[in-house]
This record gives C-alpha cells, structure tokens and sequence, in this order.
C-alpha cells in the first residue's frame, strides 16, 4: 500500500526554471521534486513521497483561453 | 538498540573529549561530521579539517534547517558563530569578536542570527518574504544584512517559510508567508483580479510587522516563540500558550482538523492541566513542557499518515506523554522535523531519549527504525549538557 507523507498544493511549490521542476521541502532536508504535469512528487534522499494538488484554474491563461490537463488521464504507477 | 550498539555507542562517547555528537540526515554534510553519510549512531562532529583540534567551547545553541545547520559555541570572551555549508557567513561577521551571538534559527533557506544586544543578521534565500529586509531582498549572497527597523531582539526563531520576532519587551513581529495564518496576521482580502496576478505577493509579508495577541488574562508579557512549518505558539509570562497558522495534524492543539483547518487569529489552548514553562514545535507538531510533565498536541510520536500503511489518530487536544514516566524532572526538549528529543533527570544522571521519524537514523538508536516511544539512545553515566534537532537530524552535546 502507498502512503503519502503529505498533500501539497502545487501553488506551494517552488518552480526551479533551469531544471524545469517543481519543488518543496522535505523533513529530511532535502526537496521533493516532480516535473510539469506530474502529480506524484518524491524526495531523492528519502523514501517519503507528497501527493500534489492540481487547482485547474492554474493552468488557464490570464485570458481564459488556456487549455486544462486533464489529470486522469495519466496514470502513475507506484 | 542491541547491546553491541550500546557498547559501540559507548565506545565513541569515551574515547573523545570532544563535547559535540550528531546524528540523522546529512546529504550535504549538515550534521558537520566531515562526511555527506547519514549516521545512525551518535557521531563526533569534527570543527576544522585537522583531526587533532579538538573544540573545546561548550555549544550555546544548535539548529538546523533546510540541508544546512547553524551552532553558536560561547567562551570566555565572546559567543562565536559557525554556519556549516550552503552559507558561507560574511568575514567582517565571523572575524568579528566583538559580536557576541546570543540566539540562531534556520529555516528553510535562509539563517538568521541574532546578537546580545538585539540585532537581527539574516543569511541566503528567500522569496516569500523571509528575509524581511523588503521586496526586493531575495537573497543577500555576500552582503550583510540585517532587520533595521528593530534593534531589540530577543530572539527570531522561523518556520519554513515564515519569522517570529520576540523583542526584549516581549513584543512579536512577524514576517515572510501568512498563506495559512502562521504569522497571525489577517490573511489580507484581495479581489478577484488581484488574486491572480502574482500570489506570493497576496499572503506574503516582506518586512516585520507586529503581531497582536488578545490575551484572555490582563496583558502578560510574552517570554518565548516556536515556529512549526506552517504554525506558530507564543508563550506567556503566566504560562498561557497560544497558537496559530495551519492545524491540518491538529497542531494547533484546540481543534480537529476537520473542524479548523487553520487559523490567523493567535487562540488560547484550552484544555491544559497547568501552566507551561517551555514550547517546541516540529513540522507539524507541538511540545509543551510543565513543571514535572510532558505534554505533546497533535500528531503525537509522529503517529501520522506517510510513513506508516495503517490509519493513525491524530491526538489535536494536548495529552501528556505518560511514556516519560512522571515525576521526573524534564530537563530540556526539542523537536526536529518529524522527531523529538528530550533530557531527562534519573538520579544524579540525565538521560537522553528520542521518538518519531526515524528514516535517517535522526534518533540515534543505531537503526532506522520509527520510533512510536521515547527510546533512551545513549550510555548512562554521559553528562548530557544539551541536545539540538533540525530537518531528520539531531546534536547531543555532552560533558566527560
């Protein structure tokens, strides 16, 4: 059975440009990390892994004409 | 632990004179043991390159943050500073022995480092308003900078990403993320355009601003401040506790999270036996210390969902850790991230006991095992002189 350490939402992570990851703390120091459009994020020093919230209104432009990912579609095997 | 492992434990704890062990997580050599291993088992931390130089000031305080460490050591003369790794402290402040260092905290990416006197320093990154030096102050690489509205700090202790300022008059300022009300600050109100724009901007607060605490009895002086990841506690004079910010574990000690999830007005804990003498929060956890108990809010022992596969309860009323039997005198405790660490006095000795997360042997029992009890981790007949936690990593420092 998979367990989550925590749910987090994406607007609370750090978005790192050069590698194009999100990211945020992990209680041992070390940073949980996904890419784009990723909702699993995981910590490269530790076995804990954080659930990440999507709020679909992030992913509309300004101008309301973005498009919105859908999240099902993808599946992730842990 | 096996008695192999106490006598190993043993073993390293005799054959030094060095006063500073640690332990737990050290991906990029925070536990200042010069290696980037974590270590499971109290290890001597080594204070220059050459074996031989033994550190001979007892530490004042250490803490640790995100992948970096802090420790003020005192001597005769003055209270020296040292932050290991991803800080290098400017050298008109670590030559300088005119400063006297009185208090330290580390948050996530950032240090700040307050003097006798009152002065705040603030070292690295932040860009949630951490560094409460402005807007436009997001990282101080090699300069010096400093809080300069005010100069008569007691202590600034931090969170993840937010500050507590307690001024010698017991007056608290709070600065970086409000997002979930840890700054006890009223979350400000923005109208729809607003919210999109940027959102750091809408709940941040880049320089201190003073925190009002309604207090239930007649106007007692605050004397102490603990920063969780996303929450806060403020002590009074009179041993009122009151708490702020997120309570998704019910760290806030007065609510199920169900029923509060969090909140930007600092309340009253209810619902404690007496009057408390000393706080400490973890990342998602309160410990509160009164006169001869033990009191622990929330997610107690870490008995949280993650690292374990079986639904836990959550403990959002405090309740006393019977654990630690009574009647013993608490000498001192601190929380880590995810773990705890308490002295206790047994006879003429004091015992050091850890719990909690234990993935990167943060408790020191040899294994890495969670620990759902306090676990004594090291040899009697130690004199326990301090103890120290951060992110999955903890210090004991003790006396031959």
């Amino acid at each position: 059975m998979t367990s989550f350490y925590d749910e987090i939402e994406i607007e609370d992570f750090e978005f790192e440009e050069d590698k194009q990851i999100y990211h945020y703390p992990c209680p041992c120091g070390d940073r949980f990390e996904i890419s784009v459009e990723k909702d699993i994020a995981r910590c490269p020093s530790c076995s804990l892994m954080v659930r990440v919230i999507y709020d679909l209104d992030d992913f509309q432009d300004d101008n309301d004409q973005g498009t919105t990912i859908d999240l099902g579609k993808e599946s992730i095997a842990v | 632990m096996s008695q192999l492992q106490i006598n190993k434990t043993a073993a390293t704890f005799t054959s030094f004179n060095n006063h500073l062990f640690a332990f737990g997580s050290n991906t990029f050599g925070q536990l200042g043991i010069g290696s980037k291993s974590d270590s499971n088992l109290p290890t001597r931390c080594i204070f220059s390159n050459n074996p031989k130089d033994i550190f001979d000031f007892p530490p004042k305080i250490i803490v640790g943050g995100g992948n970096h460490s802090a420790i003020i050591t005192h001597n005769e003369k003055s209270d020296s500073i040292d932050i290991y790794h991803r800080l290098i402290l400017p050298e008109e402040l670590s030559s300088s022995s005119k400063i006297n260092w009185h208090h330290v905290t580390c948050g996530w990416t950032f240090t700040i480092a307050t003097t006798q006197k009152g002065t705040s320093y603030i070292f690295g990154k932040g860009n949630f308003g951490e560094l409460g030096c402005g807007k436009n102050v997001k990282t101080t690489n090699d300069q010096i900078f400093k809080i300069s509205e005010i100069t008569n700090f007691q202590k600034v202790v931090c969170g993840l990403r937010h500050c507590i300022g307690l001024t010698k008059e017991g007056i608290c300022y709070g600065w970086g993320s409000n997002r979930y009300g840890q700054l006890g600050l009223l979350i400000k109100n923005l109208k729809e355009g607003e919210k999109k724009k940027k959102q750091n901007d809408n709940y941040c607060y880049f320089t201190p601003t003073r925190i009002e605490i309604k207090q239930i009895n007649e106007e007692e002086k605050i004397i102490d401040v603990a920063c969780g990841q996303n929450h806060s506690a403020v002590l009074t004079q009179g041993g009122d506790l009151y708490t702020f910010g997120l309570n998704k574990c019910g760290q806030l000690g007065y609510a199920s999270p169900l029923k509060i999830q969090n909140c930007e007005i600092p309340r009253k804990v209810f619902n404690l036996p007496g009057s408390v003498l000393k706080i400490s929060c973890g990342w998602n956890n309160t410990l509160l210390g009164k006169k001869n108990e033990f009191d622990e809010i929330d997610d107690t022992l870490n008995e949280k969902e993650g690292w374990v596969s079986k639904p836990i309860p959550l403990y959002f009323l405090p309740h006393t850790l019977s654990s630690l039997s009574k009647d013993v005198e608490i000498k001192d405790f601190v929380c880590g991230s995810e773990h705890s660490l308490c002295i206790k006095k047994n006879g003429e000795f004091y015992e050091c006991f850890a719990w909690g997360w234990n993935e990167h042997g943060n408790c020191g029992t040899g294994n890495n095992i969670d620990q759902w009890m306090p676990i004594r981790i090291i040899p009697e007949n130690t004199i326990i002189k301090g103890i120290g936690a951060g992110c999955g990593n903890s210090w004991i420092w003790t006396k031959k």
